[in-house]
């Protein structure tokens, strides 16, 4: 069974192979899907075995086992001409979206006539942009997702959830491994929602909050390395992260 | 004792080859000695002592024989305390009144430039010489390394007096920026780099402290 008006604009990650490992034994399976496969001759990414889904196989694998209607680009330009095509000729009102690391949706997509759902790997509105699930990290000794309506700023559309997770026993494999876990949880927990009621419950965002930037390596090692016992109440001051509430 | 391991991000000329710090391997304890290693060959000594790196990084702004410059500029400043956007302005002109306000322990008139300039750092990885009252470069000269100097001292000032994961994550950026590139060690950003690096490295130190890490 899949969610009918519900697709996955997505690209081949780690990401978008947790979400599908996660939906499919739920029934939650978009419906439609429009997969950006890069030029001809583009090969799935190796991407390492963790311990939390199947990341080595490759997600056009799973999307052709799972028989659902797909329609695969050349691209991996989220933004390209085609691709807007393909989502506003899509048989669906949401989308998923799974896209390329770091891309920021054009206004041109997000005019496309469809809605993006959007898990980002931080608790909004107080850890908006990149990297957040080590600042959290850093911060708290935590981790936390947040399900959201894409708009055509960074993290600040119309929230669905926010869930908090703990710290992952192993942070030495979050990029790949409890990062993407953890959206596709929460993911999973939206659309079942969804399929109970026939729609999405959204909530405008409070104000504040602080968007971070890529996490320099030195402190994305501290990150990973931290014993600190979780805090419920950062220390990291309010004013230049503004992030305390 | 430390293993053999370098210190790879600053590497190349990263005013000629910005890194953009995506997706950047775990490579252990190790790598945490290895950056304090390079960061202690910048300082010239171990950079265990961060009020005395205050104290640095003051002086160097101020520059030799001219210690009452910072103070002058408080009471003169160009831009500050008027808070950005709404003008156009010098770069330069702005970093030095927050150095001035800071180093007279008056963050807040400081703090909304350096949420600005900050982020066009980070989004860009370059500081240009003039922006416009709306936050866009106005002149396209990035080369001249003081202000990323500058703006390194002033996040690490600011991080001292209130510890912000947003400013030293950009203080450590600016620094593989100013130890990369051949004009690092010269003018005066080659005089601040020495007392930035040491702050910078004290302010990891203290990190790696709260959090129970070991290098």
């Amino acid at each position: 069974m899949t969610l009918e008006r519900v697709g996955l604009l997505a690209v081949d990650s780690s990401r978008t192979r947790a979400y599908l490992a996660r939906l499919e034994p739920d029934d939650l399976v978009p419906g439609y899907m429009v997969f950006l496969a890069g030029a001809p001759g583009t090969t799935p990414p190796t991407l390492p075995s963790v311990p939390y889904f199947d990341n080595t196989t490759p997600a056009v694998e799973t999307i052709r086992r799972l028989g659902v209607p797909c329609r695969t680009l050349e691209t991996l330009d989220v933004n390209a001409a085609e691709v807007v095509e393909a989502v506003r000729d899509a048989p669906v009102e949401v989308f998923v979206y799974s896209g390329p690391g770091g891309a920021i949706l054009r206004a041109d997509l997000l005019a496309a006539g469809k809605r993006f759902l959007h898990v980002h790997p931080g608790m909004l509105p107080r850890y908006r942009g990149s990297t957040t699930v080590y600042y959290s990290l850093l911060e708290e000794g935590s981790c936390g997702a947040s399900a959201l309506f894409l708009d055509e700023r960074i993290d600040t559309g119309p929230l669905l959830a926010v869930r908090a997770y703990p710290a992952p026993e192993d942070r030495s494999t979050i990029d790949h491994g409890y990062d993407p876990h953890i959206r596709a949880d929460l993911l999973a927990r939206v659309l079942a929602g969804y399929r109970s009621s026939g729609a999405f419950s959204t909530a405008s965002q409070p104000a504040g909050g602080e968007t971070y930037f890529v996490m320099h390596p030195v402190l994305r090692h501290v990150a990973v390395l931290s014993r600190r016992s979780p805090s419920p109440a950062g220390r990291f001051d309010s004013t230049l992260d503004a992030s305390r509430r | 004792m430390r293993p053999d391991l370098e210190y790879a991000y600053a590497g190349r000329n990263l005013l000629d080859e910005p890194h953009h710090y995506m997706y950047t391997p775990f490579e252990g304890a190790a790598f945490l000695g290895a950056y304090l290693d390079h960061r202690e060959r910048l300082a010239a000594r171990d950079a265990a002592e961060g009020v005395a790196l205050d104290r640095e990084i003051s002086a160097a702004l101020a520059g030799e024989g001219a210690g009452d410059r910072l103070a002058a500029r408080h009471r003169d400043p160009l831009i500050l305390p008027e808070a950005p956007p709404g003008r156009a302005f010098v770069t330069a002109d702005a970093l030095d009144d927050c150095c001035a306000f800071l180093t007279a322990g008056d963050a807040g008139a400081a703090e909304p430039w350096l949420r600005l300039l900050g982020r066009r750092f980070e989004v860009t990885k370059r500081l240009f010489a003039r922006y416009g009252a709306d936050g866009k470069p106005a002149a396209l000269d990035h080369r001249d390394l003081d202000p990323y100097a500058v703006l390194a001292a002033a996040l690490l000032l600011r991080h001292r007096a209130s510890p912000s994961l947003v400013a030293l994550n950009a203080a450590l950026k600016l620094v593989d920026l100013l130890s990369s590139a051949p004009g690092g060690r010269a003018g005066r950003a080659g005089a601040l780099l020495p007392a930035v690096a040491g702050a910078e490295a004290a302010a990891v130190r203290a990190l790696m402290a709260e959090q129970r890490v070991t290098a």
